[in-house]
């Protein structure tokens, strides 16, 4: 909770710089002199806002000024990343996302921007895709569920459809020659019921924390789950895998270098000295801590944009 | 009202026809497989089926109910509450939140409600200020700003 | 005996004054925002999540459990008095509550609402208590088809409801399914009915149109009539408890709410409205005079109350077990637990007694600090009534505007609120419930993605909706319904809409 005193400086920032008026892009070393806007896809207590938690008192600290948070939701991202491309690229507004959001609403949600309007700046956090079946089910392990549905035709749980959890089963079973029918739950609890339950043969989804009740036969990521370190990664097994996704900070294209270096920098101290407490409020929601730079988030983006448009065109999928 | 009955099974056959038109276009997929135009069709069909009932009704039952009093009049305080409404929403962003409600409460008060002009200052003063203390002092949640800057 | 020592034991963690402490703040705070408008529970604890960082587990389960219990009652606070759900929960409280509050019985019905609520929470901590486990496996049991049959129930019940005309009514939920159909279908991923519009594309929210057919559509009824309303309003206080006679109209729908209200919470998805209606709709069914309700009868309010507090305990059942949110607020709770280490599990409860016990204590608790709480405000309460019109609606509108508003910051929502105020406006006058419709846009969607999500799952076979146990019955129950009022041998009158 912030205190008066935040407060005041808020508003005497708020007033300070409207008094200025518009000047040109400040320069790095005094960055940041007003606090930070930060363009949330989902409502207060969605995802991402639950991301940007982790860090937010810690950044706030050692950048000397508040960010704030702008709760832009609506069509699973297209609205917030709007607003963003059309903001001013001075580096006092950020885009909070996933890689895999952002492609989907680019591809599959008529989103009117593209990867050229935005800066990679940092990654905040790792959040896995796992393959989860019932601790009763006949399946041990990845491959038997392979081969059984070669037979049989197997359900599995998604949030969306065309997320990534379908376009990575899509390239598995592409490769292996099964067949596999998703059933979209419309989130991520409700589908972890759901094979629970026993109503779906398998569910496809990041973690929601009751992984101990199940078995996860595999997990989509380029090394292994912290929270499960006897998983397989689906790379290990032989199998295609696909983006990972991360939830990261953007930025409008044409935000200063050296400003986007500094906010990275910045997470990445973050992230050093308080690693522990980090983790474990990471841990709480279901994600690891995980802060990359903009050059790696640039890439990932980059590959997550060309493995969805290969697979959602080998699908048959509209695409945009 | 007999008249307001067909007018509105009317409308609702209309509604039904374009329904279900659009939902043929979306794609109704089949009864074991349905597509996302299935349910919308459905509404649309029976939608229309039992309009048309309505409407044909209202000519084999002769409307045995009380005159309502109430007539749809629309009277001039409840189009301009509408549209003030309409009017609050579009400038909320340009004037900022507080200047709107000021603006609005007493455009509210002194037309609609008919209050005296003491009245309506006192409230539109005070019913921005109290949200400004509940809402962004205490609790810390943004409203647009608009010209001002608080 | 081991219970017992269990239950001493959690008493004991609950009743330290930091944990009383923690619990009123939830408790007031959740009231607040029950009450004001833009902030549901969910925003409020997230927005308090962080806080919990630096709290021990029991504290801050036991503050977050506290304003989802205070929310969950402000809601029929306004419900009540102005006609305007808090809460999509509190929808039905309004259909009687708000009348009981025009014929100047505000005062019962707030009261009848808090009571029913602290009998409901009571029992219903005492259900949790004593089948947690085999009730958290009951709720696992329900997928797709199973959801399907429920909703179908519901729906048979819905129709067999109505008051007044029924055409009228079957048409009208038609319209609120297809309403309920516009923007994103989750389950292809197309968008319908949104022409472009991205505000569309989010699908017709619940809340601007709850607030439109019934708090704004209401004023503009009101300032029509402005003379005749400002009598009716200026309510002669027939005392502000529910007195003996409303007591004894209670009791029964109070324990069936709380029975009704606790078992469909440990379905997932199954709390909150459909708790509440379906409370309703058993009680205007099981009523000798069912024409009672809609004008005041306040079974229609201690029902559907009850079954709404039962139910919060109720969502603890697989929370704790399994570790399923059934609600979004469960889900940021359950956040909560993780943070601090404590991962759900069936043998949670065996392996952490202190953290179950304490938590059992401490919802017991908050239900008695919502009634200490709520009972002296009702005078209050009740006094916001007297207000003359001509201040109050504008800020009843005010207030409408401002809860749309906050929940998106999209001025469109706004402007959805205002065109379902007309339409509310328009659909009294020509005699069309706004109920029924409110219904079928809640439940339209629900029962659609069931109904595909069980079809995907049979590969298109309708026999997997009877070959199930659970949904096979319910199937058959709710065709019944659907029968029942259509053989000949059944009596149904039908009334004139009286003014």
């Amino acid at each position: 909770m912030k205190t008066r005193k935040g407060r005041t400086v808020v508003v005497v920032g708020i007033v300070a710089s409207l008094l200025m008026g518009v000047s040109a892009a400040p320069a790095a070393a005094d960055y940041p002199a007003r606090s930070m806007d930060y363009v949330l896809p989902f409502g207060p207590g969605g995802g991402t806002d639950l991301t940007v938690r982790l860090y937010k008192d810690k950044v706030e600290k050692l950048l000397g000024q508040p960010i704030v948070m702008t709760y832009k939701p609506g069509a699973g991202g297209v609205i917030a990343g709007r607003y963003v491309k059309e903001s001013k690229p001075d580096g006092y507004t950020f885009l909070v996302i996933s890689n895999t959001s952002l492609v989907t609403s680019m591809l599959a949600r008529k989103a009117d921007f593209t990867l050229d309007d935005f800066i990679p700046v940092c990654t905040l956090t790792l959040s896995p895709t796992i393959f989860a079946v019932n601790k009763d089910s006949p399946y041990k392990t990845m491959k038997d569920f392979a081969e059984a549905a070669k037979t049989k035709k197997m359900k599995y749980g998604i949030t969306a459809p065309f997320s990534s959890s379908q376009l990575i089963v899509e390239a598995i079973s592409r490769q292996e020659g099964f067949q596999a029918i998703p059933v979209p739950m419309g989130g991520g609890a409700k589908a972890m019921s759901a094979v629970l339950g026993g109503h779906v043969d398998m569910s496809v989804v990041a973690p929601t924390g009751i992984e101990n009740q199940l078995r996860i036969l595999a997990v989509n990521s380029e090394d292994r789950w912290e929270a499960h370190p006897e998983v397989p990664t689906l790379k290990e097994l032989g199998y295609p895998s696909g983006p990972e996704t991360h939830f990261s900070l953007y930025a409008p294209k044409g935000t200063p270098k050296e400003i986007v270096d500094k906010v990275y920098e910045a997470y990445k101290k973050v992230l050093e000295e308080d690693r522990e407490e980090i983790t474990k409020r990471a841990k709480g929601i279901n994600q690891a801590a995980r802060i990359l730079g903009p050059e790696a988030l640039g890439k990932m983006t980059q590959g997550t944009y060309v493995f969805f448009k290969e697979m959602l065109s080998k699908m048959g999928a509209p695409v945009n | 009202m007999t008249k307001y009955d067909r007018i509105s099974t009317l409308f609702l056959v209309g509604l039904a026809i374009a329904v279900s038109l659009e939902s043929i276009r979306i794609g109704p997929g089949s009864l074991s497989n349905p597509g996302p135009g299935l349910i919308p069709l459905g509404c649309g069909l029976v939608l229309g089926i039992l309009s048309l009932i309505g409407f044909f009704r209202t000519f084999v039952r002769p409307s045995s109910e009380v005159l309502r009093k109430n007539a749809v009049k629309l009277g001039g305080s409840t189009i301009a509450a509408l549209v003030s409404m309409l009017v609050f929403a579009f400038l909320i962003d340009t004037l900022g939140f507080l200047i709107v409600t000021f603006l609005w409460m007493g455009f509210v008060c002194r037309w609609i409600g008919r209050l005296g002009w003491k009245a309506t200052i006192f409230t539109s003063v005070v019913t921005p200020f109290c949200i400004w203390l509940l809402f962004v002092y205490f609790l810390e949640i943004r409203f647009p700003r608009g010209i001002l800057s608080f | 005996m081991e219970t017992i020592t269990n239950v001493g034991m959690g008493f004991a963690t609950a009743l330290t004054w930091a944990n009383i402490t923690y619990c009123f703040i939830g408790v007031l705070v959740g009231t607040l925002i029950g009450v004001l408008p833009g902030l549901g529970p969910t925003a409020t604890i997230s927005l308090l999540l962080p806080v919990t960082y630096y709290l021990n587990p029991i504290s801050a389960i036991i503050m977050l459990s506290g304003v989802y219990y205070g929310a969950m009652y402000g809601g029929s606070t306004t419900a009540i008095l102005v006609n305007i759900p808090g809460e999509t929960a509190s929808i039905v409280t309004c259909l009687d509550g708000y009348q009981m509050a025009r014929q100047g019985r505000a005062g019962a019905a707030l009261g009848i609402a808090a009571f029913g609520s602290f009998i409901a929470g009571t029992l219903s901590v005492v259900g949790l208590m004593l089948v947690a486990p085999p009730l958290a496996e009951f709720g696992l049991r329900f997928g797709p088809p199973e959801f399907f049959a429920l909703i179908f129930m519901a729906f048979s019940l819905l129709i067999c409801l109505a008051s007044g005309d029924m055409l009228k009514a079957v048409m009208i939920t038609v319209v609120g399914v297809w309403v309920g159909t516009i923007g994103v279908d989750f389950i292809s991923g197309d968008t319908r009915f949104s022409y472009g519009s991205l505000t569309l594309s989010d699908g017709v929210g619940i809340v601007p149109v709850a607030m439109g057919l019934f708090g704004v559509a209401e004023v503009l009824e009101n300032i029509d009539k402005q003379e005749q309303q400002a009598k009716i309003l200026k309510t002669r206080l027939k005392g502000l408890l529910p007195n003996r006679q409303d007591w004894k109209e209670s009791w029964l729908p109070i324990l069936r709410g709380s029975a009704i209200g606790f078992f469909m919470g440990t379905i997932p998805g199954g709390g909150g409205v459909m708790t509440t209606f379906t409370s309703y709709a058993l009680e205007k069914k099981i009523s000798k005079h069912p024409e009672r309700f809609g004008k005041g009868a306040i079974e229609g309010v201690a029902g559907p109350e009850s079954a709404n507090n039962a139910s919060v305990a109720a969502h603890y059942v697989p929370l704790l077990t399994f570790g399923i949110p059934t609600t979004v607020v469960m889900a940021i709770i359950l956040g909560g637990l993780m943070i601090h280490g404590i991962s759900p599990s069936p043998t949670f409860i065996k392996e952490n007694p202190q953290l179950f016990w304490g938590l059992i204590a401490s919802m017991y608790m908050g239900n008695v600090m919502l009634l200490v709480l709520n009972l002296p405000l009702i005078g209050l309460w009740v006094r916001v009534l007297a207000i003359p019109y001509r201040i109050l609606f504008p800020l009843i509108l005010l207030f409408c505007i401002i809860g749309v508003y906050c929940l998106n910051y999209n001025i469109w929502e706004v402007v959805i609120m205002v065109i379902f105020g007309f339409v509310g406006y328009l659909m009294r006058r020509f005699e069309y419930e706004p109920a029924p419709f409110v219904f079928a846009l809640l439940l339209g969607p629900m029962i659609e993605n069931a109904l595909r999500q069980s079809l995907i799952i049979s590969e298109g076979s309708f026999g997997i909706f009877f070959t199930r146990p659970i949904s096979g019955v319910l199937m058959i129950v709710g065709i019944m319904f659907f029968i029942i009022p259509a053989l000949p041998g059944f009596k149904r009158k039908k009334f004139d809409v009286a003014d």
